[in-house]
């Protein structure tokens, strides 16, 4: 039983992989069952059956992975259907998935923390998401980072985060001097709430980041 | 070229804890530019006049009688005033006791200074002016809302070396929306064909409540303001290079700018001026109404001893020469190397441990405030 990325066995020692999945029921106006469905197909949902409640709502039963459903699902539902839709879920065992452990690596280095399980067929856009996403929320540090998706040592996306080239201020004179320290108290403060993996400074919204899966396609 | 350190013949170095400058502020303006964040108010004979009586006053509650060795008149457009009100400026300023080689800068606008201004600057000892160029190119100029004649330029300087006052800077924004490297470069020769000791330059800083911020100007990239400072550092290497924003020839270093990165005590005088008085740094307020009510304080920070070594090394490092650990000792008796864990961003080049000195090198300044982070957190006090 893996219960996080770390735990996860090399893929040569794997002979199947099982995840969670749960049966939804998903209640929303007739109008948004278009995008709805989408979003599950998105998830890898697989859909079962829908029941019109009455000319306007409908109630539709989706069977999707647990982990397609932990991080934005809810958000996403509520977004595409202006807030009309809800969902209910319950467990109903294991499936078979064709699952990979992505390893996210800053400036060639594995980060165990922001490893994360994928679906193989997803894997190559979930690293493109994920290594984008990073690159907007870490900073720019005092030289060129490499973010990098891999799977094994076959590394399967990869942006750079650019070297910082300005973080001064220009003009000090009398009056400007209060002010210069008031934002180096600002930036220390900031930095405080960051965490150092190897020489890279990684804020905190980074380690929830790599559970994004980008924009859903939706009319 | 050699090196040479600022405590060069023509700066004292001023260890002892008295105040030697004065800074003066006239905030008025003919035009406002579209960038401009300073404490400005749009030229008004009636307000000027009330504004000189009421800062004669400013001056005689606070001023104790020091001689100062630096006076700087700055602004909003100090050669806005009429020829007559400069002189009255000048009558209030001879009140203040300066030294025999006192330093004394004025600023200017090519728009508003004619020679009979710089006659009467000369008159009352001014022997250093600092006039704003910002730009060369009439489409930035326009949308600086700036005017600007190159031709009368060349002849304003001209005139200022022919009645002796050879100490001049010239001031140059860049990294304007939309402006190109080759402008810079063109700025940058033209400057340099006017033959002027001292040039200070500054990226553009979109600030709130200006006119460029509210048209939603889009700002140039770090890396193009970036390669912009570089080109300036490469083309003015034959100034000396002497902190992160100010080329100057030996010789003609701004002392009284220098008071403020070497941390002293200061006199701010007039509408929105700070000061740093008896381990207070004060601002004014901004409010013309309140300035002429004579209320005159904003703000004070009372500083205790860390406040004070902060800044110390917050200051100091924007200079070429950087910390003196030697002054460091003898003003605060304690070593630099207690105070802060600096050795590991001297191991990793961001700090250089030179002799007595220790400074950020040029190639560095641009993310000075990065390694001024990293530095603060080494705080061991």
């Amino acid at each position: 039983m893996v219960d996080s990325p770390a735990k996860m066995p090399k893929r040569e020692v794997i002979s199947k992989t099982l995840e969670p999945y749960v049966k939804t029921s998903i209640f929303t106006p007739s109008d948004y069952i278009g995008p709805i469905m989408e979003l599950c197909q998105d998830k890898r949902g697989t859909f079962i059956n829908m029941e019109y409640l009455d000319q306007t709502r409908v109630t539709i039963h989706y069977e999707l992975p647990l982990s397609e459903i932990v991080y934005d699902f809810f958000d996403k539902l509520k977004s595409f259907t202006k807030g009309y839709a809800s969902f209910d879920y319950e467990l109903i065992g294991y499936r078979e998935s064709n699952l990979v452990k992505m390893d996210i690596l800053l400036n060639g280095e594995v980060v165990d923390a922001l490893s994360v399980i994928v679906h193989k067929d997803f894997a190559y856009s979930r690293g493109k998401v994920v290594v984008e996403k990073l690159k907007e929320i870490i900073p720019r540090q005092m030289f060129e980072v490499p973010i990098q998706a891999a799977i094994g040592t076959h590394v399967i996306a990869r942006t750079d985060i650019k070297a910082l080239r300005k973080n001064v201020l220009a003009k000090c004179y009398g009056g400007d001097v209060t002010r210069k320290k008031k934002l180096l108290e600002k930036q220390k403060e900031g930095k405080k709430r960051m965490k150092r993996i190897g020489s890279v400074e990684v804020p905190q919204e980074a380690f929830l980041s790599i559970l994004s899966t980008g924009e859903s396609n939706k009319s | 070229m050699k090196k040479a350190f600022l405590n060069d013949t023509d700066f004292v170095v001023n260890t002892v804890m008295s105040v030697r400058s004065a800074y003066i502020h006239i905030p008025f303006c003919r035009n406002i530019c579209s960038y401009c964040d300073f404490c400005k108010v749009f030229y008004n004979t009636g307000y000027v006049s009330n504004y000189l009586e009421v800062l004669k006053e400013e001056i005689s509650t606070f001023y104790q009688g020091e001689e100062l060795d630096t006076i700087y008149i700055g602004g909003g457009t100090p050669s806005s005033l009429s020829d007559q009100e400069l002189e009255k400026l000048f009558v209030i300023l001879s009140s203040l006791k300066k030294s025999n080689h006192c330093e004394i800068t004025i600023e200017a606008n090519f728009d508003s200074i004619i020679e009979t201004k710089l006659d009467i600057c000369k008159k009352y000892g001014v022997n250093r002016i600092s006039f704003g160029l910002e730009s060369t190119h009439s489409w930035i100029l326009k949308k600086m809302n700036r005017n600007l004649d190159l031709n009368y330029v060349k002849k304003i300087i001209s005139y200022c070396k022919k009645i002796g006052i050879s100490n001049i800077n010239i001031d140059l924004m860049y990294a304007f929306p939309g402006e190109t490297l080759e402008e810079v470069e063109e700025d940058i020769d033209f400057i340099q064909s006017l033959d002027i000791p001292h040039i200070s330059t500054y990226s553009l800083i979109l600030e709130e409540h200006t006119k460029l911020f509210l048209n939603h100007e889009q700002m140039i990239s770090d890396e193009m303001d970036a390669k912009m400072y570089d080109l300036i550092c490469t083309k003015l290497s034959d100034y000396q290079h002497y902190e992160i924003s100010n080329f100057s020839k030996d010789g003609y270093f701004s002392r009284h700018n220098l008071c403020y990165w070497k941390n002293k005590e200061y006199y701010g005088f007039g509408l929105g001026a700070s000061g740093y008085l008896n381990d207070v740094r004060y601002t004014n307020t901004r409010s013309i109404t309140r300035y002429l009510q004579k209320k005159f304080r904003y703000e004070e920070e009372k500083l205790d001893l860390y406040d004070k070594i902060e800044y110390e090394v917050i200051l100091n490092l924007r200079t070429r020469d950087g910390i003196s650990k030697s002054e460091f000792f003898t003003t605060y008796s304690k070593r630099v190397e207690d105070c802060y864990h600096y050795q590991e961003l001297v191991k990793q080049g961001y700090l250089v441990e030179d002799g007595d000195h220790l400074y950020i090198p040029e190639k560095y300044f641009y993310i000075s405030n990065e390694i001024l982070v990293r530095l603060l957190e080494e705080c061991k006090l």
